[in-house]
Parts: C-alpha cells; sequence; structure tokens
C-alpha cells in the first residue's frame, strides 16, 4: 500500500486486524470479517512504532511476555521464541536489554513478534520509517530473501516509500485521501505513466537545438561544453528520424539512455487526481 | 485463551520489569515501613484523645488505623490500577501488540492489574510485619476467611469504578475525575483513618455508602478483634450488594465506550 501521509494506509492495516471497525462496509480476511477472534493467528501486524515493547525487558523477555497472550507456553514458548530470534538475527543479542536496541534490531524484534503465531499474512506498517538508510537497505534485503523468499509470508506493506514499495512489493495499490487509486505492479504502474517513450542525449555540435520536429524538447542544459536534452517521442519508431534530423542540424550524438518514466511520477499523478482513479480495480 | 494464562502472563512481565528497578523495588518497602512508624507515632498523639479512642471497638489507634492501612491498599489499587495500566499501554505502544494476540480485552484489562493487586498483597502483609514489630500491637485472630472474602468482594465493587475508569481512558484519553473523586472521599470519610462517628454528623452517612468502611472494619475484626464469620456477615453482606451494583454497571459502562472507541478508531490513541 503505497500512499502519502495521512492517506489512510495504517487505519486499513488497522481495520484488517480488527482494532478499528469500518465505517460502512465490511472488511474480510479469508472470507473471515477482521474482527473475528479467530483471525488472530492468520495476520500478524508488525508496527511501525518501534516503542511497542518494554524497554526493560531483554528481547526474549519480551517476546516471551507476547508470546503468553497468544496462548504459547512451556518447553514450546521456549522453543518458539528461541527460533524466531534466530529467525530474525537477533539470537545474540537475545538477552539485551529492548532499550540497548538499535532502530534496525528494533524494527526486526517487531516482526518476530508479528510471526509469534506463525501467522499466513503479515501486515507491516511502514517498517523501514526510523531506519538510516544502510539499516533500510538491510532490512528490505531481509524481508525479501528470508521472510518472503524462504517463509513464503504474504506481506502487505505499508509505505510511502516509493523505492520500497518498487523493490519489494510484486503488486502496488496506491492509496490516498482513504481511496483505493489503483492496483497495479509496479511495472504496470510506470506504464501508466508513460505517454511516449524518453530518451535523455548528450549532444555536441556548433549549433543549438531548441526545436525538432520528431520529438519534444523537455529540458535542456549545458554540460562541459556540451548539451543534455530529455527528448519524448511520439512513438519508439521515430527514434531513427530523430537521430537523423540530430545529424542534420550538425550535432554529434555522444550518448543516449532510454528514460524509464520514475515510480515518484505516476504517483504523484494518481495521488493528485480527484476522480477516484481506477474504481473497477478499487473496488476489486 | 484462558485468563489464568494471562495474568500468568502479566505477572512474570511486571516482576521482571520490577526487579529490573532493584533499587526502586527495595525502596518501596523501606517507605512501607517509614510509613508504619510514622503511624505509629502519630497514634500516640491522636489516639489518646478519648473522643477518638471511645470509637475505635476496644482497639488502640494504631491497631485501628493498620487495619485500615491493609485494607486500602486493595481499595486504591482496584481504584486506580486499571485506568492507570491501561494509560501506560496506550502511550507505550504495548496496547496496540496486545489487542492483535488472541488475547480479549477485557481479559488484558483484568490481567493487566493482576501484579499490582499481588504487590498490594505484600504490601498489607508488610503493613502488618512492621505493625506486630512496634509495641502495642496485639493479634487477636477470628475468622481470616471474612477478611479474605471481605477483601475479595472489595476488590470486584471497586473494580467496577475502576474498569469504568479504564473505559474512561479508552474513551475520553483522561482519567474520569470521578475516580480522583471518590478515592479522595472514600479515605477522608470512609473510615480509613479518621473513626466516621467523630465526624461532624452530616458527614458520616459518606462511611456507610462506601465498601471500604466495611473492608476495614471486617480486617480489624479478624485480625484484632477475634471476630467470627457470622458476626462478620452483615458486612460482607453489604459488600456483597455493592459487587452486585458496582461490577456489572462498571462492565457495561466499559462495554459501551470499547465499542465507541473501537469503531471510531481511538481505542489505542492518547
Amino acid at each position: 500500500m503505497l500512499g502519502p501521509n495521512g492517506a489512510g494506509k495504517t487505519t486499513l492495516l488497522k481495520t484488517i486486524c480488527g482494532l478499528v471497525l469500518p465505517e460502512k462496509g465490511r472488511l474480510e480476511v479469508f472470507g473471515v470479517p477482521s474482527d473475528s477472534p479467530s483471525l488472530s493467528g492468520v495476520i500478524g501486524l508488525a508496527h511501525g512504532d518501534e516503542r511497542s515493547f518494554y524497554w526493560r525487558l531483554s528481547a526474549r523477555e519480551n517476546l516471551e511476555f507476547f508470546a503468553r497472550l497468544h496462548g504459547l507456553r512451556g518447553s514450546r514458548l521456549k522453543v518458539s521464541v528461541k527460533d524466531l530470534l534466530a529467525r530474525v538475527d537477533l539470537i545474540g543479542d537475545a538477552d539485551r536489554r529492548f532499550g540497548d536496541f538499535s532502530s534496525g534490531m528494533k524494527q526486526r524484534l517487531g516482526i518476530a513478534r508479528a510471526l509469534l503465531a506463525d501467522p499466513e499474512v503479515v501486515l507491516m506498517d511502514e517498517p523501514t520509517r526510523s531506519l538510516d538508510p544502510v539499516s533500510s537497505q538491510r532490512l528490505r534485503e531481509w524481508i525479501a530473501e528470508k521472510l518472503h523468499g524462504e517463509e513464503k509470508k504474504t506481506i502487505l506493506l505499508a509505505t510511502h516509500n516509493l523505492r520500497e514499495a518498487e523493490e519489494l512489493c510484486g503488486r502496488v495499490a496506491v492509496i490516498a485521501r482513504g481511496r483505493l487509486r489503483v492496483v497495479a505492479t509496479p511495472l504496470e504502474l510506470r506504464r501508466r505513466g508513460m505517454s511516449g517513450p524518453r530518451y535523455r542525449f548528450v549532444l555536441e555540435g556548433e549549433e543549438q537545438v531548441d526545436r525538432l520536429e520528431h520529438a519534444e524538447i523537455e529540458m535542456s542544459s549545458p554540460l562541459d561544453g556540451r548539451v543534455e536534452v530529455l527528448l519524448r517521442l511520439e512513438s519508439d519508431t521515430a527514434l531513427d528520424p530523430l537521430l537523423a534530423e540530430i545529424q542534420r542540424k550538425g550535432c554529434r550524438v555522444i550518448s543516449i539512455a532510454a528514460e524509464e518514466p520514475d515510480l515518484e511520477t505516476v504517483f504523484h499523478e494518481l495521488i493528485g487526481s480527484d476522480d477516484g482513479g481506477d474504481t473497477s480495480e478499487a473496488e476489486s | 485463551m484462558r485468563l489464568p494464562q494471562i495474568i500468568w502472563a502479566f505477572l512474570v512481565r511486571d516482576f521482571r520489569v520490577e526487579a529490573s528497578y532493584r533499587l526502586s523495588f527495595l525502596m518501596q518497602f523501606g517507605g512501607l515501613f517509614i510509613s508504619t512508624v510514622f503511624w505509629y507515632f502519630l497514634s500516640g498523639i491522636f489516639g489518646g484523645n478519648p473522643d477518638v479512642s471511645k470509637h475505635l471497638s476496644g482497639l488502640n489507634y494504631f491497631e485501628w488505623v493498620l487495619g485500615g492501612l491493609m485494607a486500602s491498599r486493595f481499595m486504591t489499587v482496584a481504584m486506580e490500577s486499571y485506568a492507570s495500566q491501561i494509560r501506560l499501554e496506550q502511550t507505550t505502544g504495548t496496547l496496540e501488540a496486545m489487542l492483535v494476540t488472541p488475547a480479549k480485552l477485557r481479559h488484558l484489562i483484568l490481567a493487566s492489574v493482576s501484579w499490582s493487586f499481588l504487590f498490594a498483597g505484600i504490601q498489607a502483609g508488610l503493613y502488618l510485619g512492621f505493625g506486630l514489630m512496634l509495641p502495642g500491637v496485639t493479634v487477636k485472630l477470628g475468622s481470616l476467611p471474612a477478611a479474605f472474602i471481605a477483601i475479595a468482594l472489595t476488590v470486584v465493587a471497586v473494580s467496577g469504578i475502576g474498569i469504568l475508569s479504564a473505559a474512561f481512558v479508552l474513551y475520553f484519553k483522561r482519567g474520569n475525575p470521578i475516580t480522583f473523586l471518590i478515592g479522595n472521599l472514600t479515605a477522608l470519610f470512609g473510615g480509613v483513618f479518621i473513626p466516621p462517628e467523630t465526624l461532624p454528623v452530616w458527614l458520616q452517612w459518606i462511611a456507610k455508602v462506601v465498601p471500604i468502611f466495611y473492608a476495614a472494619e471486617c480486617v480489624r475484626g479478624a485480625l484484632f478483634r477475634g471476630e467470627t464469620l457470622t458476626e462478620q456477615l452483615p458486612r460482607l453482606g453489604a459488600l456483597a450488594l455493592f459487587s452486585l451494583i458496582l461490577l456489572p454497571t462498571g462492565l457495561f459502562g466499559a462495554r459501551i465506550a470499547i465499542a465507541k472507541a473501537k469503531r471510531e478508531g481511538s481505542l489505542i490513541q492518547y
């Protein structure tokens, strides 16, 4: 779920968990109403709030408390907690106080807690919100490789981080002002933003290129005695005539690179529109 | 999931948290000792007044106040701990984490104060233990079950107010001011520190309509006056009546507040 702050992502996650009741309509998970107690073992929630542990207790003690609330006890509790700490790479820090943990470790412990009941679906609310870029990248890799790759968990992740959505998600639901705008793969989303292919050229020549017949100049800036231009074509078939036109103008092509529309542009277009987006997909 | 298992989870957690503040943990016992000694010396001044001592049913003032202090520990916990514990869990963000477990909210509210009640029991025992170390206290054991039943009924009755207060916290995000008022009125006029008969007549009725008056009298009767269960029955009956009225009222109010907070999505906001 991708959306700006206040879009309703966290509210939706909480509604899925039964923490918030829908004002209208209903929400079902595997055909069961979201506030049904039977869903508590099926869904795990990893909070974005890294404070939601007892800071005076160790990682192991914290997990043991929540494991007891999940109905685990005795040797099963001990084994499950130890196994989870190992799975989130915190076994070496199991007896350290939570308050001494780094933000990344806290987030991983939060994920361990979400996995206590071995749920089929893990909901993650901005898991990298308070992490530095290196820790964020590590956590993203861990989620993709271990949690999704090895353990085959279905993950519903709420984020406002486009890179995170693109890197981690098979499908992206763009949500804004409490409404679902579109659900698509990151690639499909990018394509939605394409109104013709774009190429970035670096040109060298006597003449200044300020107008072209076969492309629209979106941006032009000098670059070490050369000029960098961003061109939008009507279609890829216009590329050959464009190259010929550039040569006719006395310019030499130093480099050329296809410019993918970034998700950010698409995202801004989607959340900027007030028409409710692709409602057929949203309803589905 | 069963309530005893949830209670156990909270007891283990809170013991670990308390034990992590070792000095504070030990200081609390020191504080209780000082408080006992304080009341001992105060009783020397206050208890010598014949207008007071004639209303103590044969006890000296220190014994009388000791019984009140022991009972009031439980009342204070029942009155205040539900709301303060829920508030604490809200502000630390742990309430949300608990609510996504299979544990029911009402069980969580009840279990969250289990350590406080256990600790109140230890404190009451220490009041008695420290009191016995000082001269002038004579234990004349009567029906201990009567004292335990009285404490249990007081806890049940006052928990009605406490749970309602917790519901106030969940819905209004602030503690119930009425709890503060009731707590102070009860301590002052409920026969914990001051015999109600020494108060102006128009204030004496307050003691009769608060559970702590009957609970404190039961504890005094069981520990210092050697009263039997039969002799204590009228007080236990009054406490049972309080329980029958206050607990369902508290639970009903809490149910409405929780349902509303859940519908508005404000359960975990603070």
